[in-house]
């Protein structure tokens, strides 16, 4: 087991965003998390990343607990809805970002910066900024700047939602496809159902503080909290 | 301690402690509890300077003065952005910023230069014979209505909200908000009356009212420009603090913390209002 | 009619700069002339030889400038930062505007017996204290309004990736503010350089800067010297104008 998340509590002034939460994530799988925006689910990302102190519960990675730790040692990316690309930086630069904040020698970095963009197909686009490239180009080097680094665990809140439906499903399989590549453990945050199910190896459902995993797919559709069976029955009835 | 704390820890020494301590200062001050001649407790010093004509007179002129000409300049600059806004004015949009780089006490000398009786407007009149000789000159310069230190704010007023009023005009997108009413029916100066300046007025409102207050407490400007008497606020502070007669010391404080509640009320209005 | 109106508002815009510059070089402009009957290098000459130098002032204004607008614009990135990611931004903000909307002058006279009691009074460190207590407030309203969401998020996808805050302060915050960052240094400069108030009463007029040494000028009426102090006075100004105008005002 890669993580464990126990009875986390998280409440802000009065209200209590979070209500003690627990999961446990397997190496090289993906969690899906399916919820509204404002349940909770960016708490919880932020908290397994290290980005907000002061809750409750324990996290443990690689049976290690790790809430005394800071982001910088966890090696847990989180990457937002946006790619947030350094807009100072070219697309190589953004890429070996990591590498050069670990002091990698230049030799390493070009090596496996390159890599990168060939796994990327961005190759010829390395010396672009990111204001001139696309929405799904820039989301792919989002990735790979996290991904260059070999992280533990990937975060991921939303990563998709500003990208138009086309673009958004063509990443969805690129995701898949380095995630299989690189062996990634991951947590995917979503409020789109179909996402969810696409993306994730195990599903939850995170509703008004509260975290459910299922066990599997037809636990998942069978919860009508999901909204799975709704949507079932309205493509059968039409 | 973290980060935040120890800059939270800075905020309050560097900018709240100066402020407090300087305001709690002149509260003693007045109230005869601080200073050389201190009695004790009094009223003594509010009550002479609530009695004392000077005080509001120069008050209201400050008032005045800000507020005459705020107004105008607002009105010049809102004229000059609705003229040039369907002009690419990049080029010519440069000189606006050129009056903004006039420190005051530069501009008074300036103005002194230029309306005074021996200046550039006197000795063109001179010269096309509508003047005499120097003295029949009308004087701008100290003169009873403030108006050398009105012009001069003016001056240095309008290219300002000239460029803000432009940089509005793109940013709150009124061309499309002018558009759709034109669409509605509205005419050429309806678009302009019911429309842009309402929009341009609403968003610049801060900005205007933190000008008034600048304005209000101009101090080198009515110093070099102004009369004796009436004397701007902040140039009646400064006189009260230079006479010799250290007895005035508590009203001078007591004046600095009228013009201060009125620069705080101000502030506050301005900020609930945001 | 735009050219018109152009062209008036040029001349009145640029007729200051190039009155100050004739008249600095003007040694009879008597009435009722509209031009010098003179043009000599003399007060310039002068402005080099004499002791009591109006050079002197312009190092001394610049010293004093330079380190408020250094002071002010470190702190205010720094601190701004914490401010601005605070439930009690609003607060701050308000605060902020106070030192900064108050006349200096009447600031000043509030300060003055503290800066007395610290042997603050009269020295060019004082001032530039009295300068800073202006400037950093104004510091911190133009970055509080910089620091945004995304930039939070810059930060702390940095930490994620195992940068230190130094590391964070240093290739991404830095090179990201960096036009805010000189702007503010730029408007702090000239908030600091055009400065009368605070300087005259907590300099005690014993430090002699480029805005005091004017109001001696004005008020001997020698206008040829203060049309040359106003010379060096607009200088940098017009620099910095030149370089980029959002340097002197970001609308």
């Amino acid at each position: 087991m890669l993580l464990k998340v126990d009875k986390i509590k998280k409440s802000y002034t009065d209200e209590l965003v979070l209500k003690a939460c627990s999961f446990e994530l397997n190496e090289g799988s993906t969690l899906s998390i399916l919820g509204k925006s404002g349940c909770g689910k960016t708490t919880l990302l932020k908290i397994i990343a290290g980005l907000i102190e002061d809750y409750e519960g324990e996290i443990f990675l690689n049976n290690e607990i790790i809430n005394d730790w800071s982001p910088q040692s966890r090696n847990i990316i989180y990457l937002y809805q946006e790619p947030l690309l350094f807009p100072h930086l070219n697309v190589f630069e953004n890429l070996s970002f990591g590498l050069k904040l670990r002091k990698e020698s230049d030799h390493v970095i070009v090596e496996k910066t390159e890599l990168m963009l060939q796994e990327l197909d961005l190759l010829d686009q390395k010396h672009k900024m990111p204001n001139q490239l696309s929405g799904g180009q820039k989301q792919r080097v989002a990735f790979g700047r996290a991904l260059i680094i070999k992280p533990k665990l990937l975060l991921l809140d939303e990563p998709f939602a500003a990208l138009d439906s086309e673009t958004r499903a063509s990443m969805q399989q690129f995701y898949k496809r380095m995630s299989k590549l690189h062996n990634i453990s991951s947590i995917f945050v979503t409020h789109d159902l179909k996402e969810a199910v696409i993306m994730g190896d195990q599903l939850a459902l995170l509703s008004a503080g509260n975290l459910n995993v299922y066990s599997s797919l037809t636990e998942f559709i069978e919860d009508s909290q999901t909204g799975m069976k709704g949507e079932i029955n309205f493509w059968k009835n039409l | 301690m973290k980060s935040s704390t120890l800059n939270l820890v800075i905020f309050i020494c560097l900018v709240i402690l100066p402020l407090a301590s300087g305001l709690v200062f002149a509260i003693l001050y007045s109230f005869g509890l601080f200073g050389a001649l201190s009695l004790g407790f009094t009223f003594e010093y509010w009550y002479k300077l609530l009695y004392d004509q000077t005080v509001w007179s120069s008050l209201l002129l400050s008032l005045t003065v800000a507020l005459v000409s705020i107004c105008i300049a607002v009105f010049i600059a809102l004229m000059l952005s609705l003229y040039y806004r369907d002009y690419k004015i990049s080029r010519s949009k440069i000189i606006f910023y050129l009056p903004l780089i006039l420190p005051p006490i530069i501009l008074s000398f300036w103005t002194f230069s230029f309306l005074g009786n021996s200046g550039i407007v006197s000795r063109i009149c001179f010269n096309l014979g509508l003047i005499s000789d120097i003295d029949s000159f009308p004087s701008l310069i100290n003169d009873s209505y403030y108006l050398g230190v009105i012009l001069s704010m003016i001056f240095s007023t309008f290219p300002v909200f000239t460029l803000l009023f432009l940089s509005f005009y793109e940013s709150e997108n009124i061309k499309s908000y002018e558009r759709l009413a034109f669409t509605l029916g509205g005419t050429a100066s309806q678009l302009k009356r019911k429309v842009a300046i309402p929009i341009l007025l609403h968003r610049a409102r801060p900005n205007i009212i933190l000008y008034f207050i600048f304005l209000f407490g101009a101090f080198e400007l009515p110093l070099i420009l102004g009369r004796q008497s009436p004397r701007m606020i902040s140039v009646l502070i400064h006189s009260k603090f230079n006479k010799f007669n250290i007895y005035e010391l508590p009203e001078a404080y007591a004046l600095s913390l009228i013009y201060a509640s009125v620069v705080v009320f101000t502030i506050i209005l301005l900020f609930n209002k945001k | 009619m735009k050219r018109a109106l152009n062209l008036f508002l040029t001349i009145i815009f640029i007729l200051p700069f190039v009155f100050f510059l004739v008249l600095s070089f003007a040694s009879e402009y008597y009435y009722p002339e509209m031009f010098p009957a003179n043009l000599t290098i003399s007060h310039f000459v002068q402005m080099i030889q004499t002791d009591s130098s109006i050079l002197e002032c312009l190092f001394t204004s610049l010293i004093i400038s330079l380190s408020t607008a250094c002071l002010s614009t470190l702190f205010g990135f720094i601190v701004s930062k914490s401010l601005a990611y605070h439930s009690k931004k609003k607060l701050f903000q308000m605060i902020c505007y106070l030192p900064f909307a108050f006349s200096p002058v009447i600031f000043a006279y509030c300060l003055n017996y503290f800066f007395n009691s610290f042997d603050l009074s009269g020295n060019a460190f004082g001032i530039i204290l009295a300068q800073f207590i202006v400037t950093f407030p104004f510091a911190l309203i133009l970055f509080m309004n910089h620091w945004s969401v995304n930039l939070k998020a810059s930060e702390q996808l940095v930490y994620t990736l195992g940068g230190s805050v130094w590391q964070t302060y240093k290739l991404i915050l830095i090179p990201m503010s960096k036009s805010i960052i000189i702007i503010c240094f730029f408007q702090t400069f000239l908030i600091s350089w055009f400065d009368y108030g605070l300087t005259s009463v907590i300099g005690l007029s014993k430090v002699q800067t480029l805005t005091i040494r004017m109001y001696q000028y004005i008020n001997e009426s020698n206008i040829y010297f203060a049309a040359l102090g106003s010379c060096l006075l607009i200088f940098p100004p017009i620099i910095l104008l030149w370089m980029n105008k959002n340097m002197v005002f970001k609308t």
